[in-house]
């Protein structure tokens, strides 16, 4: 590890981006190789199913609940509510996903509005 | 989409993906992209930096972590691994993609074409590949796959440009988009076991994030992904017994 750290100042900014791109790419390329050797239906589909699932999951309650940049400067509670509501139009309502984004998305920009002007 | 079951060229499916694409996720992506590019020119990258990060990356949640870990200051090695931890879901997600897809002469290289999987493709694909012919799937993938890919630069190039003037109403719903758009996609998603995994995947999550931020999306993948599955498993061997 601290190899790549040193030669971090000579290469800099584009030695990091060729990692993370390398890093991406990684598990797509990895999952075309094996992808042949896994049936669709046997356990091991819906155990990588299970993980795909509860690893996105984790993902999307972690960027909505601890954003990392500015998102954080709306209230927990608002983002919670916002959400809420989303997912009540979506399930108790049966919408559909753009109309589901633009409600999401006017909610936040209300909140911005409201913060920038009231 | 009732003209799913009926598709039987590639170029045909192709076409519909396309655009499948442009009505679905495409819109998504390009704010969610958009987004990006406003928060690329906020920690100092260049425009050349932030549409280099779309275009190899094609990753949005990979690419947050990059930029924001890069402004931190962090090292290398630190913004390489949670990267990497960031983008394990790819792998899972093309497992669970191309077997559906029957493999054909002549096709389109499946390690370029991988990179065209992501959150918005795959979401769409494995709700649609079930109607289609299997033989149509690959085109249908292609199309979806490759216009979400082509709006994601110019959707950073407009993000960064427009930044200097976006004011923070526009920039906080640009910022909420993403998370938004996987939490609905949710509510899509069928089979009960799948549903279960999102949801204790969700709320463990959470709780590692407060002790292990930096591991708790592969502990929660993989640890309690596996334990849903185990737990089904179970479940079903109990019943096959009785």
């Amino acid at each position: 590890m601290n190899s790549i750290d040193s030669l971090l100042p000579q290469f800099g900014w584009w030695w990091i981006f060729i990692f993370v791109v390398l890093a991406t790419y990684f598990w797509r390329g990895l999952g075309v190789l094996i992808a042949g050797h896994v049936s669709q239906d046997g356990e091991i589909f819906k155990w990588l199913s299970c993980v795909t699932y509860a690893l996105v999951g984790a993902l999307t309650f972690k960027l909505i609940l601890f954003p990392i940049g500015q998102l954080g400067e709306v209230s927990i509670t608002y983002r919670i509510v916002t959400c809420c509501i989303c997912l009540i139009y979506m399930i108790r309502f049966k919408g559909r996903l753009i109309p589901g984004l633009i409600l999401g998305s006017l909610m936040m920009m209300a909140y911005g509005l409201y913060i920038s002007y009231l | 989409m009732t003209k799913l079951e009926s598709i039987d060229t590639f170029l045909g499916a192709f076409k519909l993906g396309m655009k499948a694409g442009l009505y679905g996720p495409a819109p998504v992506l390009l704010a969610g992209m958009i987004g990006f590019g406003a928060m690329s020119h906020a920690v100092g990258l260049s425009v050349v930096q932030a549409t280099s990060i779309s275009f190899f990356m094609y990753a949005l949640p990979g690419q947050i972590v990059f930029i924001e870990m890069m402004s931190m200051g962090l090292s290398a090695s630190a913004i390489s691994i949670a990267v990497a931890l960031t983008s394990t879901r790819f792998l899972t997600m093309v497992l669970t993609l191309f077997p559906q897809i029957p493999k054909v002469k002549n096709e389109p290289s499946r390690l370029l074409s991988v990179h065209l999987v992501a959150m918005s493709s795959w979401t769409f694909c494995m709700r649609d590949f079930p109607k289609m012919k299997s033989e149509v799937r690959y085109g249908y993938f292609l199309g979806i796959g490759l216009i979400c890919w082509l709006l994601a630069v110019p959707g950073t190039v407009i993000g960064y440009e427009l930044s200097e003037s976006v004011p923070i109403w526009i920039t906080w719903p640009l910022l909420f988009v993403n998370p938004l758009f996987f939490l609905l996609s949710f509510t899509e998603v069928l089979i009960p076991l799948n549903r279960l995994a999102i949801l204790a995947g969700g709320v463990a999550g959470i709780i590692f994030y407060y002790f292990f931020p930096e591991n708790a999306l592969l502990i929660s993948g993989l640890g309690v992904g596996s334990l849903v599955y185990l737990w089904d498993y179970a479940q079903r061997r109990r019943k096959l017994s009785q």
